[in-house]
């Protein structure tokens, strides 16, 4: 699990605690959100412009829906 | 990051220098020693400019030419700092290799002018393949790797240092503190973060809306609304509350300042003293007049010249009393003789009768008196005035009150009079001083203005009950809003992905909501802690102890560094520290945040120890140089100081140090420098010396005081 090249340890420590909180879809979900935090914060790393970057994380959340609503479907049937 | 070496050309006096740093994580020390005046600060921009040009540099100093002032006019001169260093990927688990390289041109002109061609800045990836040059992106990594706004906690001087956490150099009281928590906790970018992931589940939620209905979408837009009013409070809340700090930080320094004037006392009281001192000094000057009237008497006196002359004088008389003896003086009266002719008969008895030989001769005595007798008349009177004059004099001389004596005492009741009339000056400039700090009309503008902010504190304070009352309502609409949208959407046929969607930004909210809220609280307290018991350790306080002064220093929710001492008062960092107390703190704090967040980072401080002194100076050192813990990251200190700051320290900086080294100015010889270079313009050089040793190079006149080993090279 990574929270970004800028957070260490300590970051990884606290999310790691955090993300139990959140419902486990299926397998690996909870792993999955704290790389896409990363992804998102990273986002402000790459300058753009603040549209493009919310643009950008809706790209990223939309493709991450697609696909835990794929793998939700299938650990549900499975 | 680890700086693991730099080479500076033509960057002030550093003409050509290299240096390397010590990435020895047991020994994380690099000494840099160097006098005022040596290139120390020069460094520090150097290496603030490698990274991030001249805006890295401090606002004044960037109009400034980069090229050393001896450079000749209109020859351009090349700029040029490559600086190597090591950075930690986490997310890569790997360290990797830079090599940056900032360039410029600057030609002297004349007036103190210079122009300045385009800068360049090239980086490297430096791997066993080679150099890998990255193009496009290099400053943006750079900023990355090294974030300008750390730059204050990677890059600093003692000065700085000491106003970290004071308000003295920044709109907002201790900005510094709550930055370097904000940035090094990644507080900014989580919010950020936050803020982004509700903007998508906006947008998802919008789509739903339209998917599930007309009442689904009434509802959505209704929640938007509420939302949107939640935020404006939310926002409005905050807005308030920092105006009310700010507005309470006024006040607190105008109370301040009020109580500094009525601590100078009662105006009738000052005025009082004033007019008494001024009537002193009337009566001094006029004291001063009378003896300096009595000195010119002494100096137009014959006491003068008998002072001066005494010896001549007294032959004079000598001479005068021989003639006296001799009977020559006082002269024989002329008138008795022509009596005695005209009675023809002589005191003697004898004829006198003309044709007589007696009368022949007393007929040429009087000849010769009348020739004779001016000069004798004028003796006489010489003789006469001479010893009543002598006379005097003696007599003065055994009263104590000869011309030295005089001349003593008038000069003594000057010098008196002197001190006097500028001691009571002195009273007069002080309490004048005095009068214009209780300056009535600053009292009033101060009383008033405080007056007047108390009320807006007051109805900022009331505002912000208002906005949280307002708040409570709102976030009850919006829960409620959420549950009948959640019920409509359950109920609306909308496409499971397009829900997932919504529902995962929302888990992403959370996760960031939460780390924020641990962030804030758990984490900081980890800091508040670990900055305390490095603080204390410092300063030598034992909280526990009857005499202590300082009970504990904390950060509290505001993110402010509050500092506590005994009977559960606070003191004030701006003015209730000392220069080394403030250090202290600030480096107690920058060491226990970079330490809890695992920040790898280089600190370089330049002349680290100013105002410190004995145990708080050792205990400075050894906290900021120690190694880092087994869980630690990897972390560098470089320290520039002088011999001053090195005196007392040297075994500790042996054990600490994994290089140490020296820069000496040749514009020091011959004052300071023993040795001359023979190089006729002011340039800085870099020696091999270790904080113990010296060389031919930075030899120096009083070196001996700090016992150091001469190096031969």
């Amino acid at each position: 699990m990574k929270i970004g090249t800028h957070v260490s340890g300590f970051k990884r420590e606290v999310a790691r605690r955090v993300v139990l909180e959140v419902p486990e879809r299926y397998d690996g979900y909870r792993g999955q959100l704290t790389g896409k935090l990363t992804e998102i914060i990273e986002c402000q790393e790459r300058g753009f412009t603040t549209t493009a970057r919310r643009r950008e994380i809706r790209r990223i959340l939309e493709a991450f829906g697609q696909q835990v609503s794929t793998q939700t479907k299938e650990t549900e049937e499975g | 990051m680890r700086l693991i070496s730099a080479h500076i050309r033509n960057f002030k006096l550093l003409e050509d220098v290299e240096l390397d740093f010590s990435t020895d994580p047991q020994r994380p020390l690099t000494i840099i020693r160097a006098e005022n005046g040596a290139g120390k600060t020069s460094l520090l921009y150097a290496l603030l400019w490698s990274f991030y040009g001249s805006e890295g540099l401090p606002r004044d100093a960037r109009g400034l030419r980069l090229t050393s002032t001896a450079s000749q006019i209109d020859i351009p001169v090349p700029v040029q700092v490559r600086v190597e260093f090591d950075y930690f990927d986490a997310t890569a688990g790997r360290h990797t290799r830079y090599r940056l390289i900032r360039s410029v041109t600057e030609t002297p002109r004349s007036d103190d002018r210079h122009d300045r061609g385009a800068p360049g800045l090239r980086l490297f990836r430096v791997t066993r393949r080679g150099d890998e040059e990255i193009g496009d992106g290099a400053q943006a990594l750079v900023l990355k790797l090294v974030p300008p706004r750390l730059s204050k906690i990677f890059f600093t001087n003692g000065d700085d240092v000491q106003q970290f956490i004071s308000g003295f150099a920044s709109t907002e009281r201790q900005e510094s503190v709550h930055e370097a928590i904000r940035l090094l906790l990644g507080l900014e970018q989580l919010e950020i973060a936050r803020q982004d992931l509700a903007g998508a589940s906006r947008i998802f939620k919008r789509e739903i809306a339209r998917a599930g209905g007309t009442g689904l979408s009434k509802i959505q837009q209704r929640l938007e609304k509420a939302q949107e009013e939640l935020e404006k409070l939310r926002r409005a809340l905050t807005h308030t509350t920092e105006r009310r700090n700010r507005i309470g930080e006024a006040v607190r320094k105008d109370d301040r300042a009020l109580a500094g004037i009525k601590g100078v006392g009662n105006l009738e009281e000052i005025n009082a003293r004033i007019e008494a001192l001024r009537l002193d000094i009337a009566d001094l000057e006029r004291r001063e007049l009378g003896v300096l009237s009595a000195m010119r008497q002494v100096l137009q006196g014959e006491t003068l010249s008998w002072h001066l002359i005494e010896d001549k004088l007294s032959d004079g008389l000598h001479v005068l009393d021989n003639l006296s003896d001799r009977n020559v003086i006082p002269g024989t009266s002329i008138e008795v003789l022509r009596d005695r002719l005209e009675l023809a008969e002589c005191i003697c008895g004898e004829s006198l009768e003309g044709g007589t030989e007696h009368h022949a001769h007393v007929t040429a005595l009087v000849a010769e008196q009348e020739e004779v007798a001016p000069r004798r008349a004028k003796q006489t009177e010489t003789w006469h005035h001479a010893r009543r004059s002598h006379a005097v004099h003696a007599s003065r001389v055994q009263e104590g009150r000869g011309f030295s004596e005089l001349r003593r005492s008038s000069l003594a009741d000057y010098t008196d009079v002197r001190h006097r009339l500028e001691a009571k000056s002195g009273d007069l400039r002080a309490e004048k001083a005095r009068r214009g700090l209780i300056d009535e009309e600053r009292v009033r503008r101060l009383t008033d203005r405080i007056g007047r902010n108390e009320k807006k504190k007051r109805d900022a304070q009331a505002e912000i009950g208002r906005l949280n009352g307002q708040i409570q309502g709102a976030e009850v609409s919006v829960s409620q809003l959420e549950d009948q949208y959640g019920k409509a959407e359950q109920k609306a046929k909308v496409g499971a992905s397009l829900r997932t969607k919504r529902e995962v930004a929302e888990d992403l909210m959370d996760v960031a909501d939460k780390i924020l809220g641990i962030l804030k609280t758990e984490k900081i307290q980890v800091v508040s802690d670990r900055m305390n018991d490095l603080f204390l350790d410092i300063v030598g306080s034992d909280p526990d102890a009857e005499v202590s002064v300082f009970r504990r220093v904390f950060i509290n929710d505001r993110f402010d560094i509050v500092i506590e001492v005994s009977g559960g008062r606070t003191l004030d960092p701006d003015f209730e520290l000392s220069g080394a107390q403030q250090r202290a703190l600030t480096l107690a704090f920058i060491w226990a945040l970079m330490e809890v967040t695992g920040r790898e980072a280089p600190r370089i401080i330049d002349t680290p120890l100013g105002m410190t002194s004995g145990g708080v100076k050792k205990r400075v050192v050894e906290m900021i140089t120690a190694p880092r813990s087994k869980e630690g990251a990897d972390f560098q200190v470089v320290l520039l100081m002088t011999r001053s700051e090195i005196r007392d320290l040297e075994p500790l900086l042996d054990d600490r140090a994994g290089v140490a080294l020296t820069l000496s100015c040749s514009k020091d010889y011959p004052r300071d420098l023993v040795n001359d270079w023979g190089i006729p313009r002011p340039i800085v050089r870099r020696c091999e010396c270790g904080h113990r040793e010296v060389c031919k190079i930075c030899q120096r006149r009083y070196d001996e005081q700090h016992a150091l080993v001469f190096r031969e090279t």
